[in-house]
């Protein structure tokens, strides 16, 4: 480890790709992601690796596939609208096991939305990134320093595991600068040899196949029950999440990435007023924290999740809540980020024993309808 | 007796430059408060057209609050990704006196001082001003000497400005210390012994002790650019 430096999360991320072994990069330039791309174009190739730009996402994301199945570490990042283009690739990938860090820096939908930080994009990255039965791993860095050290994290849970692993950051995390601590590079020649790659046999092994296509109904569903049983291990030993004054806290909020940050503020005024309440910040949205939640059932009275979006963790939230506590919403969507002040009125709500699911209509209260 | 204030006070028309997250912006916003003080009506022009997010532009309340004036990018705080700039700029530069200061908060980078290429004549017909660089030692690219002697090249050869001053900001945000400042002291006066550019001030928190150290030098500061939630 080095010293402090200040940096953006784009050029962090960035940064602890190539440290972390990271040779290869195929994308296509996006606002608010774009500083990852420059920032690859600007040191991968001085540290001996391909940078290209493709000439679009969907071009970019089968470079990816084509890179990992030779069995190096490769990347590509973009943010919300060019990762509904990736979304096919993404599923070509899981189809074939590859591994594969996708970036999505998260703004305002859908289409082409704005430009402006959100949390859209959950369900895609939970729920159906491509089409077909997979899934893919999702971590949500909160602060620039996990934007780094998530990007090591996603590398080595996606070699494990043999699947594609995303970073799922909003606006703000990719904008933002601050202090940030790099990890010691690795040496890609270091990385544990992947046997199943397509590297050339020299006529001295069995050829290895990379490929999505099972046109034999059984030979399918082999390929998905056996990815099914990963995916039950995955669930089962790699959940993460962070947990701050939890453990008397009669009101848990559930926030990731920078929703996170705005709750932490407003945790600390409510403490100020003597209310507890504490948050469950998951690290990883697939698999999603389940263990951790669980867990806060047997103290909290109340659940509240907070959003950049109108409501879309809070299903699983509400899937792994037991004992029929109430779980409400708060949230803004489009890039309006909600305040520290607005979510301690939520967190009051919460705790009077209040059910709801609030969306306030901001430019309408402010002409006073 | 501090002679930082000069950086400021006798000047017609700034133009902040410098790396991305040197601190351009919080230095532009320090230095119009710190003009509003002395009774004079700063305008920023904001010409970052690169940075989507945390720009002049997007601390309108706060300057509206100081009653300072901003001009930022025509789309700049509609989220609207279209790089274009007020047409008054020219006139705004040409018509900058010492009562009514103009500060140029340019983009980071050579690629945000591409920018103000445009205003070069504009500027040089400005009779007194002072073409600043901001320095942050503890950003990735100007950590050494190297780093930001190649600044300074490609900044003057795209800007096409000679640079008048350097201003050390070396700052971490929230965890900018006394000590950290410090530590950038050798690097920032290396780097004017060899660019021949003389360092007129660094910048040091409000309230730090280090006022007292580098007297002359220290330029107080507050942390003005955020997030929104803190």
């Amino acid at each position: 480890m080095g010293e402090k430096i200040l940096m953006k999360g784009n050029e962090a991320l960035a940064e602890a790709a190539i440290r972390a072994g990271c040779r290869h990069f195929f994308g296509y330039p996006i606002t608010p992601q774009s500083e990852l791309a420059a920032y690859m174009a600007k040191y991968l190739p001085k540290a001996g690796g391909v940078y290209l730009q493709a000439e679009s996402e969907v071009a970019a994301i089968n470079m990816v596939y084509g890179a990992s199945a030779a069995g190096v570490r490769v990347m590509t990042s973009s943010s919300s609208p060019g990762i509904s283009l990736k979304g096919e690739g993404i599923s070509y990938m899981i189809g074939a096991d590859l591994p594969g860090l996708i970036v999505n820096i998260n703004r305002g939908g859908p289409g082409l939305g704005s430009i402006q930080p959100s949390q859209a994009d959950y369900w895609m990255a939970t729920r159906a990134t491509g089409h077909g039965d997979g899934q893919i791993i999702v971590l949500a860095p909160s602060t620039v320093q996990e934007m780094a050290d998530y990007a090591r994290l996603a590398f080595e849970l996606g070699d494990r595991y043999r699947m594609p692993a995303m970073i799922l950051a909003d606006g703000l995390l990719g904008q933002m600068m601050e202090p940030v601590e790099l990890p010691e590079p690795i040496d890609p020649k270091s990385l544990p040899a992947k046997d199943w790659a397509v590297t050339g046999t020299q006529g001295k092994r069995k050829n290895n196949k990379v490929n999505s296509l099972r046109l034999a109904a059984q030979d399918l569903e082999d390929a998905v029950l056996e990815r099914y049983a990963r995916y039950q291990t995955i669930k089962e030993t790699e959940q993460l999440a962070q947990l701050e004054l939890v453990d008397d806290a009669e009101v848990v909020v559930v926030a990731y990435g920078a929703a996170s940050r705005i709750v932490r503020s407003a945790i600390m005024l409510a403490r100020e007023e003597g209310i507890k309440v504490g948050m469950i910040r998951p690290i990883t949205l697939w698999p999603f924290p389940t263990q951790a939640i669980q867990a806060a059932c047997k103290t909290a009275k109340a659940f509240l999740t907070v959003e950049l979006n109108t409501g879309q963790m809070v299903d699983d939230v509400r899937l792994a809540v037991t004992q029929g506590l109430p779980v409400s919403f708060f949230g803004h969507s489009g890039g309006v980020v909600p305040t520290p002040t607005e979510v301690l009125v939520a967190i009051k709500k919460a705790l009077a024993g209040e059910l709801f699911h609030i969306l306030p209509f901001r430019s309408k209260l402010e002409a006073g309808d | 007796m501090s002679t930082a204030h000069l950086l400021y006070e006798s000047y017609e028309l700034m133009v902040i430059l410098g790396h991305y997250g040197s601190g351009k912006t919080n230095l532009s916003l320090n230095l119009a408060k710190k003009l509003k003080k002395l009774g004079r009506e700063p305008l920023i022009i904001d010409l970052d057209i690169v940075n989507p997010y945390f720009r002049s532009t997007d601390y309108l309340e706060l300057t509206r609050e100081e009653g300072i004036e901003v001009l930022g990018p025509v789309f700049g705080s509609s989220s609207i990704e279209a790089p274009s700039l007020s047409p008054g700029i020219d006139t705004m530069i040409k018509n900058a006196t010492e009562q009514k200061p103009v500060i140029l908060d340019v983009g980071g980078d050579p690629d945000g001082a591409r920018a103000l290429v445009r205003y070069t004549p504009a500027i040089e017909q400005v009779k007194s001003k002072l073409i600043a660089l901001v320095v942050n030692t503890r950003r990735p690219e100007t950590q050494c000497l190297e780093g930001n002697l190649a600044m300074i090249d490609e900044l003057v050869s795209t800007a096409t400005l000679a640079i008048d001053a350097l201003v050390g900001n070396t700052h971490l945000a929230e965890l900018t210390t006394d000590e950290i400042i410090q530590q950038s002291l050798p690097l920032l006066n290396e780097l004017s012994e060899v660019s021949k550019i003389p360092l007129v001030c660094v910048t040091v928190p409000q309230g730090s002790s280090l006022q007292d150290s580098l007297n002359a030098f220290a330029l107080p500061i507050e942390r003005l650019v955020k997030t929104s939630w803190q």
